[in-house]
């Protein structure tokens, strides 16, 4: 009986280090906790994705859409940025945002504008697209300086050139059908006063 | 009942309805097709458009009629063939167009079309993806894509797109700085490589999609009109070939378009028709041999001596064309319509609408002869049976000795409500 007694002190004994063993594992081995990815870093990771030789990689861009307004601060700073990538990103998509958040329209607007005279015809081209579709006539002498463009889009699919594109917008936005710089530029001078947006139609209009 | 037994009828059931997912119509019906009636192959895209915003939906039907029109001029070419070997099929491309509901998009279509290419239209410059227009690509009787269109999408963009649809892929790329540049320098025209200036779709692109289905261009049967009338055709039972030179057939006959000699019609003698009608003609300067002896010239259809000056005469005016309207539209309710084909000319007009109509479109006249200030009334009759609501196109060709001109036919068919 007695034999069986030390048998039972000794198995708990036992038992009794390896579950302190076991403990003490738990607290010295925990992985370190993973430092969480900032939307910024998920913004540059996604940029950096893209490959002007792959044309679908920049399809992506559509994944910044989804982090959310919290996105809009680092979008602005990439439109300054001097990578065409991170421009034609923030070109984009901060719009959408406008769109879809009254408050952030001024900003996002007055960020719209730092690629208004953008040395690169498509993205200067996107960017006056982009003030017409948020109501703003500014986008208007932008899009007739990309009208004497002799390149085809950088970006985006369908291939196109880049002042037919540009025509194409004018049209589509503005009541005016003229073919040549000269003719929109003499338009936009006489009606630069008079023209305003229809919020109805999307659309501007003479008044 | 053993466990054994219940998991064989688990798996059995299973296999089953697997069996019957694949086998639901959907799979089978719709998305790009290839069919073949005869000798005449078809390529038809089956495409649904989701307007879900109120600018789009309210330009949709405009829209999606100028995008067939895009899709239809690239790739309807008259002159499409597919070969698997010495025979030809014609190929015709038709788009079947529906309009989803308003303020459904093509997550509806995916459960409720199952096999339609679906488009949503928004009405932005650019999509999410920062694109026009896009759409996967999707081989033919392999699935149903997906795409989204703004509105602000052309033509010629819808055309491109639609080859995707097809299964065809990019024939661009772009350089490091983000240059377009044409995988194929010698065919930088393609509608796959580019959307601007004049473009259009190649034969091996018509291969390409066919290559992808099962369908072949049988022989012999279909040998007529490869422009071939010797050896292996005339094996098969080709008296002459229409569209070979010379086409096989004796003097005072012409080849028909099932490839057989017919007697040459009659036709009225007017001066440069090809045809030399005695008495009245001695020779025609357009018909070869023009029928003057080899010392002596054509002119006015009399011969003459060669390099004698004959006598003034008239020139008259060549045979013109005119087709009026140069469209039609049709409903439901308004199924029969027509087109006059008018020459002003002083020369006869002859004319042939070229490939077959599709069975939902009858023609009253496929071929003719317009005498000088003549013209002719062709009806267009309808039958719209069967068919599914939505946009119908296709255009007539007419064929002529003056050149080619085209009657766009649409059909709209709503909804029942």
């Amino acid at each position: 009986m007695r034999k069986y007694k030390v048998l039972e002190t000794i198995l708990v004994g036992l038992l009794t280090i390896v579950i302190c063993v076991g403990v003490w594992h738990i607290f010295i081995f925990q992985p370190e906790p993973e430092e969480e990815e900032t939307v910024k870093d998920k913004i540059f990771s996604i940029i950096a994705g893209f490959d002007f030789t792959r044309p679908q990689t920049f399809s992506a861009v559509s994944e910044i859409n989804e982090l959310g307004v919290e996105s809009v601060p680092i979008l602005q700073e990439l439109i300054k940025s001097n990578s065409l990538s991170d421009r034609w990103a923030a070109i984009i998509l901060l719009p959408g945002f406008a769109d879809h958040n009254p408050e952030l329209r001024p900003t996002i607007i007055a960020s719209l504008q730092e690629t208004a005279d953008d040395q690169n015809d498509t993205l200067r081209m996107l960017t006056g697209a982009q003030l017409l579709f948020l109501g703003e006539k500014q986008g208007i002498p932008v899009l007739i300086s990309c009208l004497d463009s002799t390149e085809a889009t950088h970006f985006g699919e369908p291939p196109e050139l880049v002042k037919e594109r540009s025509l194409f917008y004018l049209r589509y936005y503005v009541p005016f059908k003229g073919e040549t710089v000269q003719a929109w530029q003499e338009w936009w001078e006489t009606n630069e006063d008079r023209i305003v947006w229809n919020e109805e139609k999307e659309a501007f209009e003479i008044q | 009942m053993s466990d054994h037994f219940k998991k064989y009828i688990s798996c059995a059931i299973f296999f089953l309805l697997v069996l019957a997912g694949f086998f639901h119509p959907g799979f089978s019906q719709a998305k790009t097709t290839v069919t073949r009636d005869g000798c005449d192959i078809t390529i038809t895209v089956y495409l649904a458009f989701a307007f879900t915003d109120d600018v789009s939906w309210v330009n949709a039907q405009q829209l999606v009629s100028e995008w067939v029109d895009g899709m239809l001029d690239i790739w309807n070419e008259p002159d499409f063939t597919y070969s698997t070997g010495l025979c030809e099929c014609p190929v015709h491309f038709e788009v079947v167009v529906d309009i989803l509901p308003r303020e459904k998009d093509c997550s509806h279509a995916k459960q409720n079309m199952p096999g339609w290419h679906c488009v949503n239209v928004v009405n932005e410059p650019v999509n999410q993806r920062g694109n026009v227009a896009d759409a996967h690509q999707t081989p033919v009787d392999n699935g149903d894509g997906f795409g989204e269109w703004t509105t602000m999408t052309t033509g010629l963009n819808a055309a491109h797109e639609v080859g995707h649809f097809m299964g065809l892929g990019e024939e661009y790329h772009r350089d490091q700085d983000g240059n377009w540049k044409p995988d194929d320098p010698n065919k930088d025209d393609s509608i796959m490589a580019r959307t601007w200036g004049e473009v259009q779709a190649y034969p091996e692109h018509i291969e390409d999609i066919i290559d992808d289905s099962s369908v072949d261009c049988p022989e012999p049967e279909c040998c007529c009109g490869n422009g071939e009338h010797e050896g292996y055709d005339q094996m098969m039972g080709e008296e002459c070939d229409y569209t070979a030179t010379p086409s096989g057939c004796g003097q005072g006959e012409v080849c028909d378009s099932n490839c057989k000699c017919v007697a040459q019609p009659k036709v009225t003698p007017i001066c440069g028709d090809g045809y030399i009608t005695a008495p009245e003609e001695e020779c025609d300067p357009q018909s070869s041999p023009t029928g003057c002896d080899p010392e002596k010239e054509c002119v006015g259809c009399k011969c003459h001596e060669k390099g004698v000056e004959p006598p003034p005469a008239s020139s008259p005016e060549p045979a013109q064309m005119i087709v009026e309207p140069d469209y039609l539209t049709f409903s439901a309710i308004k199924n029969e319509d027509f087109f006059t084909i008018q020459n002003p000319g002083e020369e006869a007009l002859l004319f042939e609408m070229t490939h077959e109509s599709p069975p939902w479109l009858d023609v009253s006249v496929m071929e003719g002869e317009i005498l000088p200030s003549q013209e002719d009334v062709v009806w267009v009759t309808i039958n719209s049976e069967g068919l599914a609501p939505g946009l119908y196109e296709h255009s007539i060709i007419i064929n002529s000795n003056t050149g080619i001109q085209q009657v766009g036919v649409i059909l709209t068919l709503e909804p029942l409500p």
